[in-house]
């Protein structure tokens, strides 16, 4: 046995009890979680196999679609405004203003705040008869109008406006530290020249930050595809089914529905739509780049 | 026998001759209780009970879950008792969330303690099939709920120059009289349960018990077909011109302080409601006017709480949970509980004077089983009226409500497994 050898069995069993629970605890519930959607299961597990009837059920029910397509748009809009919002955010607090910390502190608190605060105090504000519409109306502009909330048709965009609020702070954080890392070389050769400073942001800094845009797409793409307490505290998926959205789905049919079958039905779904989106983008981002490198 | 001596001596002590048998119980019957009622007349309600059981030689450990209609509470009830840390007991609603539970022997059978204290004969009949599996007993039954009261603002019907309407032709006048007076005409909540509160006030009032007891019982798609129920949906949908804009922000509470503070008309609640009144210093016929129909139609939408026992072999446990059962039967507790609760007694043996004049009404219409009216969890399961929530609370907020739609959609969901 070589040195390295006996170095890596050493390691090997030092990580060996992480990799059990790993792989109990979430690889075992994982394939539980799969196992219940294919059984009759209600409000306790059952054994009885009914093959994809509960598959059936999710895809030929409304709320499912609706819940899905609240997702999609959610997610989308989210992502883009909080990159662009964070980098912009960033690029401003990079450009040596005064009382950086202060400001950046600012940003960020928004963060600090958890979903459910930031819900709430989202949906005063948007409350046509108490929050900004009211407060507007009072100063004198009568016709004023941001009632949001409380039309289906827009409330999904009141939660992103509070998903913003709250997330473009972390963003920025982390853009800023890639902005940061940056060789300031580079702008010195830029200013040689003659480069104007938003080409070199778009043209070279952006493409070297891409490791941290991607750490910030990542962050982002989990918190969203897991958002629950934000649209309980907003809107409790209302008006109507009108912001309900794939965990919030999961959470009604899990407990207060009493039917667990569906509710692991809708979980599966939801892994294997996350896997199909994540699993090519993370080979071509990774698996084929250390190809290349090495 | 000496499990009937024991059964009858607690039985004398849940009877209320506290002073002379409780020196019998052993020095503390520990009894942890799963429940979710936690706002200020519920709180208050269960402390009742807490007192009578820690009188009668008990101790009562009280674990309160808050949120989600209880939904919260039954799911940590329902995983400590499969994980084997049962709690003592825990609150379900009447209905069919407890089949599932039972048939996997999670329950146990208090068959014996209803026999000695002869509930068959002191309940309604209906509620008494929802307590028992093949004729075995699981649930104490606290409290008959009506869930399908309208709450009248007194001040702000005065206001507006109107009366409590008597008729359905009456109704939208008065909701417009209300409207022209500057009142919000109804008081509408952001759940979807409270958009179904106010379609169950609908349907058994301008609809009836007999189309109630063919949707929701017999799950009957003609009668959801039928011109009287389009009537009813066609109803409901004029009603979303009478909310205010604030209402999808509003709990059901919330909704109830606006007719306190006559800023709203109506309120279409469960008399839960009528807790939030008397709180806020109301009286019944003066300040505000309860009534569980509209028009001709007599019915009782109701539902309420029981207390089911966890299923042990451990005897110091069952002797906690005999003496918990009938404490929570003992005709003390039930009237005193539900004067504060809001619900009447379930029993029909007990002196309701002391009870308002709302609980009043509901023991009248109560005391003939006609009107009885099992709200569906009697019928129907979770799922199903989940089902139905969504659709009545994406009618209630959608831009082109259709009549022919959400009638498909309903028959759809009741015609189901």
């Amino acid at each position: 046995m070589s040195q390295s050898q006996r170095r890596n069995l050493g390691s090997t069993l030092t990580i060996m009890p992480f990799w059990i629970l790993v792989l109990g605890a979430y690889v075992g519930t994982i394939a539980w979680t799969v196992y219940i959607s294919l059984t009759n299961s209600r409000m306790l597990p059952s054994t009885k196999f009914v093959g994809l009837d509960q598959y059936k059920r999710l895809f030929g029910m409304e709320r499912w679609h609706v819940a899905t397509q609240n997702l999609l748009v959610f997610g989308l809009l989210l992502m883009a405004l909080c990159l662009v919002l964070g980098f912009l955010l960033a690029v401003m607090l990079d450009s040596q203003i005064r009382a950086e910390g202060v400001v950046r502190t600012i940003i960020l608190y928004p963060h600090a705040i958890s979903f459910i605060v930031t819900g709430l105090v989202w949906q005063w504000m948007l409350n046509p008869t108490v929050g900004i519409e009211k407060a507007i109306h009072s100063f004198g502009w009568a016709n004023f109008s941001f009632d949001w909330l409380i039309r289906p048709e827009t409330a999904i965009y009141a939660l992103v406006l509070a998903g913003v609020w709250q997330g473009s702070g972390l963003i920025m954080a982390l853009m800023l530290a890639g902005l940061r890392g940056i060789d300031q070389d580079i702008w010195k050769a830029a200013r040689i020249d003659g480069i104007p400073s938003w080409r070199v942001y778009l043209s070279i800094v952006v493409p070297m930050m891409r490791p941290t845009i991607i750490t910030c797409v990542v962050l982002m793409s989990l918190s969203i595809v897991k958002v629950y307490d934000l649209v309980v505290a907003l809107t409790g998926g209302g008006p109507g089914l009108s912001t309900d959205v794939p965990a919030k789905f999961i959470m009604d049919f899990l407990f207060e529905r009493n039917n667990i079958g569906l509710a692991t039905a809708a979980c599966t779904t939801l892994l294997i739509l996350v896997l199909v989106i994540f699993v090519p983008w993370y080979y071509v981002e990774y698996c084929r780049e250390k190809k290349g490198a090495h | 026998m000496k499990l009937l001596t024991h059964v009858l001596s607690i039985g004398m002590v849940g009877a209320g001759l506290l002073g002379t048998t409780a020196g019998h119980a052993q020095a503390s019957e520990k009894a942890e209780v799963i429940h979710w009622w936690t706002s200020g007349s519920e709180s208050a309600a269960v402390k009742v009970i807490a007192d009578a059981y820690n009188q009668a030689g008990g101790e009562w450990i009280d674990n309160a879950v808050a949120g989600g209609g209880g939904g919260k509470a039954r799911s940590l009830g329902i995983n400590r008792i499969v994980g084997g840390n049962s709690p003592t007991a825990m609150q379900f609603n009447y209905g069919k969330q407890l089949d599932e539970i039972i048939a996997n022997g999670f329950v146990r059978d208090i068959s014996a303690l209803a026999e000695a204290g002869d509930w068959e004969n002191l309940i309604p009949g209906e509620l008494w099939n929802s307590i028992s599996v093949d004729g075995k007993v699981y649930g104490v039954p606290i409290d008959v709920h009506g869930q399908t009261w309208s709450w009248w603002s007194l001040p702000a019907l005065k206001k507006a120059g109107a009366e409590v309407p008597n008729s359905w032709d009456d109704f939208f006048p008065t909701l417009d009289k209300l409207k022209a007076a500057g009142i919000t005409p109804i008081a509408v909540s952001r759940d979807a349960w409270t958009i179904d509160s106010m379609w169950r006030f609908l349907v058994i009032s301008k609809g009836g018990t007999e189309l109630f007891k063919k949707i929701y019982v017999e799950n009957d798609t003609n009668a959801v077909e039928s011109p009287a129920f389009k009537d009813l949906v066609a109803t409901l949908i004029k009603m979303r011109d009478y909310s205010d804009e604030g209402a999808s922000a509003r709990n059901w509470n919330d909704s109830t302080t606006m007719v306190i503070n006559d800023q709203a008309g109506v309120q279409f609640m469960g008399d839960w409601a009528k807790g939030e009144f008397l709180k806020a210093g109301k009286t019944p016929m003066e300040d505000f006017v309860c009534t569980p129909t509209i028009g001709a139609n007599e019915g009782y939408v109701y539902g309420g709480d029981m207390f089911i026992m966890t299923a042990t072999d451990d005897p110091e446990v069952k002797q906690a949970q005999d003496l918990l059962v009938n404490t929570m039967m003992s005709k003390d507790v039930q009237v005193a509980f539900n004067k504060v609760k809001g619900g009447i007694p379930v029993r029909n043996d007990v002196d309701t004077s002391t009870l308002d004049v709302c609980a009043q009404t509901a023991i009248k219409l109560m005391a003939s089983p006609e009107n009885q009216v099992g709200d569906q969890p009697f019928y129907n399961s979770t799922d199903k009226i989940g089902a139905i929530r969504d659709l009545l609370g994406t009618l209630w907020t959608e831009p082109n409500p259709s009549v022919d739609a959400f009638t498909q959609k309903f028959a759809d969901i009741i015609s189901a497994e």
